[in-house]
């Protein structure tokens, strides 16, 4: 992804940096103490500044292959962590239908 | 069935090595994400939403129980416990990690299976006929041109990076059941007077954004001609193919763009200019593949009176079961569309007990139909009534083969990184009405078919009913379509008006269906009653409340 330009209705977004694991391939969600599969507690960008900086920050991971694909998402309001994007709510949800198999693999972990 | 020889296995042993050294210095920081990402895709290894999904070729669908008990057991091992038969007959793992896929290659090469060609802008698994060789309408059986088709495509060098993805279908039957004229090139096999193999050849099918009935190029070719026609239709694809925009790379754009007499000139142009000594053995290869195929082939049995006193029974043998070619068999389809199941899924357990079952009962051989159901293709007669109480005792034996609630459906927005709207939610909703519908009406024939995004994999565009999600606003939105056909009659669906939300959605499929049996003449199909009624009759049906409440 390249470098989100804040205009429109997303100039007055805050936005979180997201990227999948390299290894499992997982959504990952950067926050104070690193990736973190939940959104919950990720680093919020409240102005163009601190989007550039998260987006600096998601090619330095890139760089050193524990994440790829790094983007910054626009949150739908400024006091949840609600992407206005519906693919981004559902990477944040997951699947929203009862799995098939039972839950033996190692991606279940 | 075919059996690799020294080099197909040397192939998959080669590539599976190699993907591993691949992974291995991408864990290592050795290659970066752009160099490493076509390397992945080659070998069929997407990214999605929530994981790394390997997709797993099943060349023409056909499949031994040894590979699919394969197939069960690296569900279990490496994923959730259950796959996901596609519509182009391959299988995909949602949730694998990018450590486990070289041991994943590995154990499908093992059983002479790979992930080759599921991805990228090459030519893909080659789909046919699932009833290939046991349909009792078949000319030609379509499998050996099929094995041709894989050797001759594997890792082609010139057609590694054509403009675009290229599929190809190939049938040998009075009734298209491989949905031949939505490929970029399909192939009808027949045979001519003194018994040879004919192949008519049908360019510029497709589905995605613009959807088109592929138109015949060539009729009547030669088995010697065939590889160098094909060569040379490719290699015209691959110079002018737009390359500009991939909305427009496929080929049935460039035949569009071209014109298709033009198109064929510079082909027979190609053709006339090449060296064509290379194909010389094709002809051989075909026999000694034919030859495989034949001598799997079954002999004859006695044929046994099935007793049908049990209604469930008798259901299933009527939707389930089809004449077979050969005396003393039937060709079963395990319906993988349960009331609420998910098209397509099947869990470790099912495969492998599946699996056994084809051992049994079925000469060890399974196919995968592109409608995402399992087939038994050899069961003697007199073992049928044992197979259905087995795939009873396996919840797997929904008598809804060919009716409404067998509903082809896509990953979608539950796993798919390009979907725009959910899929599977809404087949279990109306997988579930429709099969209480079905029970009280005659649905033989309708087929629904769910994609959720415009590149089509659910196949809408060749559906009775086809519903496309969409995204709109961020909300989910789904467009109907009418009276499309993937069969021999093939055409594209027309699209009924503005979309629906998913609330609303399975009313208005219903009130389709009223206007449908209102209007139905003679046991007429539904694109039949559009054919004579147009548009406007189910158009009116379908929106009247929400215009009632506007």
């Amino acid at each position: 992804m390249g470098t989100t330009k804040l205009s429109g209705k997303n100039a007055d977004r805050a936005h979180i940096l997201t990227a999948n694991s390299l290894l499992t391939g997982r959504s990952l969600y950067w926050t104070p103490e690193g990736w973190s599969q939940s959104p919950d507690n990720a680093i919020r960008a409240e102005n163009s500044e601190a989007v550039a900086e998260l987006e600096a920050r998601g090619k330095a991971e890139e760089l050193v292959n524990m994440v790829v694909g790094a983007y910054v998402v626009p949150l739908a309001s400024r006091d949840g962590n609600e992407p206005v994007a519906m693919r981004e709510r559902r990477r944040i949800a997951g699947p929203s239908i009862a799995l098939p198999g039972a839950l033996t693999g190692p991606a279940s972990a | 069935m075919y059996t690799y020889d020294a080099h197909d296995q040397a192939l998959v042993d080669a590539r599976a090595h190699e993907f591993r050294d691949q992974v291995a210095r991408r864990l290592a920081g050795q290659i970066s994400e752009d160099e490493f990402k076509p390397l992945r895709l080659q070998n069929g290894l997407y990214l999605q939403l929530h994981a790394y999904m390997l997709r797993v070729a099943i060349p023409y669908g056909v499949l031994s129980a040894d590979q699919l008990r394969m197939l069960g057991f690296l569900a279990d091992r490496y994923d959730r416990g259950y796959g996901h038969f596609t519509t182009r007959q391959n299988i995909q793992y949602n949730w694998t990690q990018l450590s486990d896929v070289a041991d994943m290659l590995d154990h499908l090469a093992s059983v002479q299976m790979h992930a080759i060609q599921t991805s990228g802008n090459c030519i893909r698994n080659v789909t046919t006929d699932a009833y290939a060789g046991v349909a009792a309408d078949e000319w030609i059986d379509p499998r050996p041109v099929a094995e041709l088709l894989r050797q001759w495509s594997t890792l082609h060098p010139e057609f590694a990076f054509l403009p675009r993805k290229f599929k190809i279908a190939v049938t040998g039957a009075a009734e298209d059941r491989a949905a031949m004229k939505f490929h970029d090139i399909g192939i009808a096999a027949s045979l001519g007077e003194n018994g040879e193999p004919l192949f008519d050849i049908w360019v510029g099918g497709g589905q995605g954004r613009t959807p088109r009935v592929a138109v015949l190029f060539e009729s009547r070719v030669s088995l010697p001609k065939l590889l160098p026609v094909l060569d040379a239709m490719l290699r015209v694809y691959n110079l002018h193919g737009r390359r500009d925009n991939k909305y427009k790379a496929r080929i049935k754009i460039l035949v569009a763009e071209m014109g298709l007499e033009a198109y064929r000139d510079e082909v027979y142009a190609d053709l006339a200019n090449r060296d064509g000594s290379v194909f010389d053995e094709a002809p051989k290869e075909y026999a000694r593949i034919e030859a495989q195929f034949a001598a799997a082939q079954q002999p004859p049995l006695t044929p046994a009176s099935v007793e049908r006193t049990d209604p469930a029974f008798a259901a299933w043998l009527d939707e389930n079961v089809i004449a077979h070619r050969v005396e003393g068999y039937a060709a079963v389809t395990i319906s993988l569309k349960s009331k609420g199941a998910i098209p397509g899924d099947a869990t470790a357990e099912q495969m492998k007990a599946i699996a056994d079952l084809a051992e049994r009962h079925s000469a060890s051989e399974v196919r995968v139909t592109h409608r995402q159901n399992l087939v038994l293709p050899w069961v003697p007669q007199d073992e049928l009534r044992a197979v259905f109480d087995a795939l009873v005792e396996l919840g797997l034996a929904e008598a809804n083969i060919g009716l409404a609630s067998d509903i082809i459906a896509c990953p979608g927005l539950d796993y798919c990184a390009l979907a725009t709207a959910r899929s599977i939610p809404v087949a279990q909703r109306l997988s579930i009405e429709l099969r209480e519908r079905e029970k009280r009406e005659d649905l033989r024939g309708i087929t629904v078919n769910i994609s959720g995004c415009i590149n089509a994999c659910g196949h809408h565009h060749a559906a009775t009913i086809g519903i496309l999600g969409l995204n709109k606003a961020e909300q989910e939105n789904y467009q109907v379509t009418l009276a499309g056909r993937a069969d021999e009659g093939a055409q594209v669906g027309s699209i009924l008006g503005p979309g629906f939300d998913a609330e609303s959605l399975p009313s208005a499929i219903h009130r389709i269906l009223d206007a449908f049996q209102a209007l139905r003449q003679d046991g007429e199909d539904l694109a039949s009653v559009y054919a004579r009624v147009g548009k406007d009759p189910f158009k009116q049906a379908a929106y009247a409340p929400l215009e009632q409440a506007a």
